[in-house]
């Protein structure tokens, strides 16, 4: 079943016809910034779906627009089949907005409560629930009676995530759920995306840390400057071809160096040490002739994939050179 | 120490400097404005700005009314009106009856302070004749009004016409309408006095309360007793503007007098008291007790029969004695035209000892006769106490009465009769009352 | 109806935490303490009046304050503060949230102006019973005479203290003796106009920033309650043009202009009570009780309007962008 569908989804805003720009005024004629221009997106049940960009892509917008923050200038989109807006839907979904902002004066529990009232949760219900994802998420005891003023950023992340699975939601959305947190909170978010996963629920999430989506998405669309430049599962995208070869020898001659840099891409002296890069399998077969003849020790050899990063890149910048023109405003 | 770095010296400096600047520039402007006293004619209490400081209020013009009346009263507090500072006043009075159009003690007070104290009767009553305008159905302040016109400004038409308005008051009180009616009469005082205290008697017989009934009846016949010496001193003017450098010589002349003769109206006490007994005992209660009238003049049979013809035909008897308060006091009104009867046992009797101011002694010649014996018993006891004295002193009696006294003797007897003195037996009688027995005191001497 | 009332005691919750509502609560108890001695000032016949009318007028207008100063940020920090992101992604209706922030704001309201009426009344109780009279006839009926300084004096003073907060309280019950008879409907009939200023309150808090907010809220205040002004001054253009009939053109638009307004605005004074409370039955009886008379199509009209208001308010909230 399709869980998210958005049709030729667009959000333009329109400026001020004056504004002061670099301390100049400036007059605006249909000065418009597209922030999404005609997104078609499926997500399907189940499935992690990661939505990649750089900043300013228009990955936010499309997540706001989605849980009804935002409404968009043409276009629709759908939850579970059912328009937007639809709080039968919201009741099966959780969310978590970047950079969350909570009530900090509420306390960790009283925070929790109050949404889950807002769930319609029954009183039992929420005591149980809250229990279970302050073990869910990690949050320490004395969490729940501090009030969130004193939460740090990790802990406040936790326990949006925490109101974010407070009802036990088939579709749980995340704006860049690792934003700000060092390495181990980001594995530990990893974990639980890969835990709900397994679950059976759906995960759409935006993210710019392509490492990591890379490792937990089942299927991407990246966004650039509000177009939608890929979109597709990972393995279809990035093929299993490999790429080129990484290889690193040591006590090398230099006659063999100059013979190994004919058919090797990139070079790099390192003390005794070589870095190759080859980009054929003729030249890792030059590279192992050379150094079985003796000629120099091999360290390592590493065969190279396509990343998603490369991938990525090669997307965005080959997208940015063909938009030149300026697009005029759509009607509403 | 950083803060004292040259820039942030040299930047204090400046600054009280110009705070210094700015300082003595307003001290010069203040000064100016404390010169000009008329402030208070000049803002916000001109005419329109009341109006104006109303709407401005916001719908809490109760508090800025309140506000105002506490400046008003404080302004004139202490240190009472002079004649400079009456206007101001009287705006803020203006101006505060027109934010809150409903306060009747501005009104009066107003009238008090600006009228009668302050000597402007005219703008007294400007604000009182606002005050009937915003507030039609209360009677408090027409009657201050009726109250100034009759007393102070000796106005009594104006007088009777503040009262007819304040008579058609919704909360007129009953004695009101009585009041207005004084105004006609030249006695009106007396009406009022009688009336009030009449009110309080039958107040207290109606709820039993005996302190009260016992007072109200003693200021009652009190009154009565007054409204019949004014009537009796009217005639006393009268006669001694006819017959001039002449006294009466006994209480029967003044009878002659037109004020007499031609008819005066006047509470007859006996047949007031025989009213109300009546009316008690047809209400199933207890009449009057002997008790009760014992020091007064007791109604006479006649007077008791007049009272149950009069009970029978002109009453629809009402449930309550203080409702008849108007009728009882209608119907003891008669027309004399002899002298009036006394209200106490004792009829009116001329007392030649206080035709003239004497030495502290009152002018009131007229009096109940058990007050003349009583100011006959008095003297005679004085003087034998003074003979008593002299002989302690002198070591013998004197000779004649002149002796004793520093003045020369020339008391008049209150009888009209002779004092009699033995310088022998050194006592002192009067040849009208020549076997007075004195009450038991000091032993006068020898017997004679 | 749950959900509304989760997102009221939020806003309740966030709303006590305000300092502003203790500066102000405390404020309106030094008013009314001031204006007992203000009374002894005055040589008004007229018992307790200005207390009364001192007292009543600040209940309704520090009530008016906190509905201002609480409620121009209620809507307009959620936004800011984007806290409104997590409350929107959930089942609840936009509409839905700001009917609770409605009623969140209108019991933060409300429970402050019953407290300064407990306050109030019970000053009112407790001047009542140590008037000198009231002393005087109680010391006498006990048969005990008593100096200032003696303790019978002060124990007497502490007891009514306590007596009268208990009335107090129990005023707001409908408990009522003659020094407080009906000033509870006075303080019933400011409260809702309070529900009507709340309203447009968040309405404008929902797309005007919170200084904004305030100026709007205080000219709707002000042009409320000059209402019945409003219409006179288009008496005032029709006197100048001798009769309606006479109104040309611009006067004309004016005058039809300037009655639309005042059809249109919260007519507040309506529900300004406190004449009627201190004149009471002013027309017939020497010494008034104040007589209130409550009109149940006034109440109504002041419950539909903020019920408009709040509409407004949804509608604006609805269509908002949140950036």
């Amino acid at each position: 079943m399709i869980i998210v569908e958005t049709n030729k989804l667009s959000k333009i805003y329109t400026h001020d016809f004056i504004d002061i720009e670099h301390g100049r005024l400036k007059f605006n004629f249909m000065r418009n910034t597209i922030a999404l221009n005609k997104l078609d997106l499926q997500v399907h049940e189940g499935e992690s779906f990661g939505l990649l960009g750089p900043n300013g892509a228009g990955k936010s917008t499309t997540i706001k627009i989605l849980m009804g923050i935002l409404f968009p200038t043409s276009g629709s989109a759908m939850l579970m089949g059912k328009p937007l807006g639809n709080t039968q839907v919201k009741s099966k979904i959780g969310f978590l907005p970047e950079n969350p902002f909570f009530y900090d004066y509420l306390k960790g529990w009283e925070f929790l409560d109050f949404y889950g009232r807002l769930y319609g949760m029954p009183k039992k219900q929420r005591r149980q629930k809250i229990e279970e994802l302050f073990d869910l998420v990690r949050l320490p005891a004395h969490a729940s009676n501090l009030p969130l003023k004193g939460y740090s950023k990790g802990m406040l992340q936790r326990i949006g995530l925490a109101q974010a699975l407070l009802n036990n939601p088939q579709l749980v959305i995340l704006d860049e759920p690792q934003s700000g947190l060092d390495p181990l909170g980001r594995k530990e978010i990893r974990d639980i995306i890969l835990s709900l996963k397994s679950q059976g629920k759906t995960v759409f999430f935006s993210s710019h840390i392509l490492s990591d989506a890379e490792m937990i998405c089942d299927k991407v669309a990246i966004l650039n400057k509000g177009e939608l430049v890929a979109c597709g599962e990972l393995k279809e995208l990035l093929s299993n071809k490999v790429r080129d070869y990484e290889a690193v020898v040591t006590e090398i001659s230099p006659a063999g160096v100059d013979k190994l840099k004919k058919s090797a891409t990139n070079v790099v002296f390192h003390e005794s040490e070589v870095l190759l890069r080859l980009n054929s399998e003729e030249a890792v077969r030059v590279l192992l002739q050379t150094v079985a003849a003796g000629d120099g020790r091999l360290i390592s050899l590493t065969p190279r994939r396509d990343s998603l990063e490369e991938f990525f890149i090669r997307k965005v910048t080959n997208r940015s050179e063909k938009q030149t023109t300026k697009v005029k405003a759509t009607k509403k | 120490m950083k803060f004292l770095s040259w820039r942030n010296i040299v930047y204090l400096v400046v600054f009280f400097c110009c705070i210094g600047f700015t300082v003595t520039q307003q001290l010069k402007e203040m000064k100016k404005v404390s010169l000009t006293t008329v402030f208070f004619d000049k803002w916000a209490f001109s005419g329109r700005s009341a109006d104006m400081l109303k709407k401005m209020s916001l719908g809490y013009d109760l508090v800025l009314a309140d506000i105002l009346w506490l400046r008003t009263i404080q302004s004139f507090g202490g240190r009472g009106m002079s004649q400079r500072d009456w206007k101001p006043v009287y705006y803020q009075f203006d101006a505060l009856t027109d934010i809150d159009p409903s306060m009747e003690s501005a009104y009066s007070f107003g009238n008090m302070v600006i009228g009668d104290e302050g000597g402007h009767q005219k703008e007294g009553l400007d604000l009182i004749n606002k005050g009937m305008k915003n507030l039609p159905y209360r009677y408090r302040v027409p009657f201050e009004g009726m109250y100034v016109s009759n007393w102070t400004l000796n106005n009594r038409d104006q007088a009777r016409w503040y009262g007819r308005v304040a008579v058609k008051a919704l909360n007129a009180p009953d004695w009101l309408p009585r009041m207005v009616a004084y105004l006609d009469i030249e006695a009106g005082q007396y009406f009022v006095g009688v009336d009030q205290y009449l009110g309080n008697f039958l107040q207290g017989l109606a709820t039993e309360q005996d302190h009260i009934l016992t007072l109200g009846l003693s200021r009652l016949i009190d009154a009565i007793d007054k409204w019949n010496l004014s009537v009796m001193d009217k005639a006393l003017t009268e006669f001694e503007t006819a017959h001039p450098g002449m006294e009466p010589k006994q209480i029967e002349d003044l009878a002659q007098t037109d004020t007499i003769k031609s008819g005066y109206k006047i509470i007859d006490s006996r047949r007031m008291l025989a009213l109300v007994d009546t009316i008690q005992r047809r209400l199933k209660k207890d009449g009057l007790s002997a008790d009760l009238i014992k020091n007064y003049a007791i109604p006479t049979k006649a007077d008791f029969d007049w009272a149950n013809s009069v009970t029978t035909k002109s009453f629809v008897l009402k449930t309550r004695l203080t409702d008849l308060q108007n009728e009882i006091f209608n119907l003891s009104i008669i027309t004399k035209n002899d002298l009036p009867n006394s209200p106490y046992p004792s009829a009116y009797v001329w007392n030649p000892m206080f035709a003239k101011p004497r030495s502290g002694m009152p002018e009131q010649p007229i009096m109940n006769e058990a007050k003349r014996l009583e100011t006959l018993t008095s003297m005679l006891q004085s003087f034998n106490d003074e003979i008593k004295n002299f002989k302690t002193r002198e070591n013998r009696l004197p000779n004649n009465l002149d002796e004793i006294f520093d003045t020369k003797f020339v008391t008049p007897e209150p009888y009209g009769g002779e004092w009699l003195y033995d310088n022998k037996t050194g006592v002192v009688k009067s040849s009208t009352h020549s076997d007075l027995k004195l009450p038991e005191g000091e032993p006068t001497g020898e017997q004679g | 109806m749950n959900k509304v009332l989760a997102v009221a005691l939020n806003t309740f919750r966030e709303a006590v935490r305000n300092k502003i509502l203790y500066f102000l609560l405390l404020f309106s108890m030094l008013i009314i303490g001031f204006s007992t001695f203000l009374s002894d000032l005055s040589i008004n016949e007229a018992q307790n009046k200005l207390i009364k009318d001192i007292g009543l007028s600040s209940i309704d207008f520090i009530g008016f304050l906190i509905a201002v100063l609480v409620g121009i940020n209620l809507i307009y920090n959620e936004i800011e503060r984007r806290t409104i992101y997590t409350i929107v992604s959930k089942p609840i209706d936009r509409p839905q949230f700001i009917w609770g922030k409605y009623i969140g704001l209108l019991i933060t309201v409300y429970v402050n102006v019953l407290i300064m009426s407990i306050v109030f009344f019970s000053v009112l109780y407790f001047r009542d019973s140590t008037a000198p009279d009231a002393i005087q006839k109680h010391f006498q009926d006990a048969g005990e005479t008593v100096t200032s300084s003696s303790f019978a004096y002060y124990w007497f003073h502490v007891k009514a203290l306590f007596i009268s907060a208990g009335k107090g309280i129990a005023t707001i019950f409908g408990y009522s003796e003659q020094i407080t008879h009906h000033l509870m409907r006075v303080v019933g009939m400011s409260m809702i106009s309070l529900a009507v200023i709340t309203a447009f309150a968040i309405l404008y808090s929902t797309f005007a920033t919170p200084t904004l907010s305030a100026v709007y809220t205080f000219l709707t205040f002000i042009i409320g309650t000059m209402c019945n002004d409003i219409v006179r001054y288009a008496d005032t253009i029709a006197k100048n043009a001798n009769g309606v009939e006479n109104l040309v053109g611009v006067a004309y638009l004016k005058y039809k202009l300037v009655w639309l307004g005042a059809l249109l605005v919260p007519n507040l004074e309506l529900f300004n009570k406190r004449r009627d409370a201190v004149y009471g039955m002013w027309d017939v009886m020497e010494n008034p009780i104040p007589n209130v008379p409550i009109d149940g199509v006034t109440i109504a009209y002041g419950i539909v309007y903020a019920i408009g208001v709040m509409c407004l308010a949804c509608l604006v909230f609805n269509r908002r962008n949140f950036k």
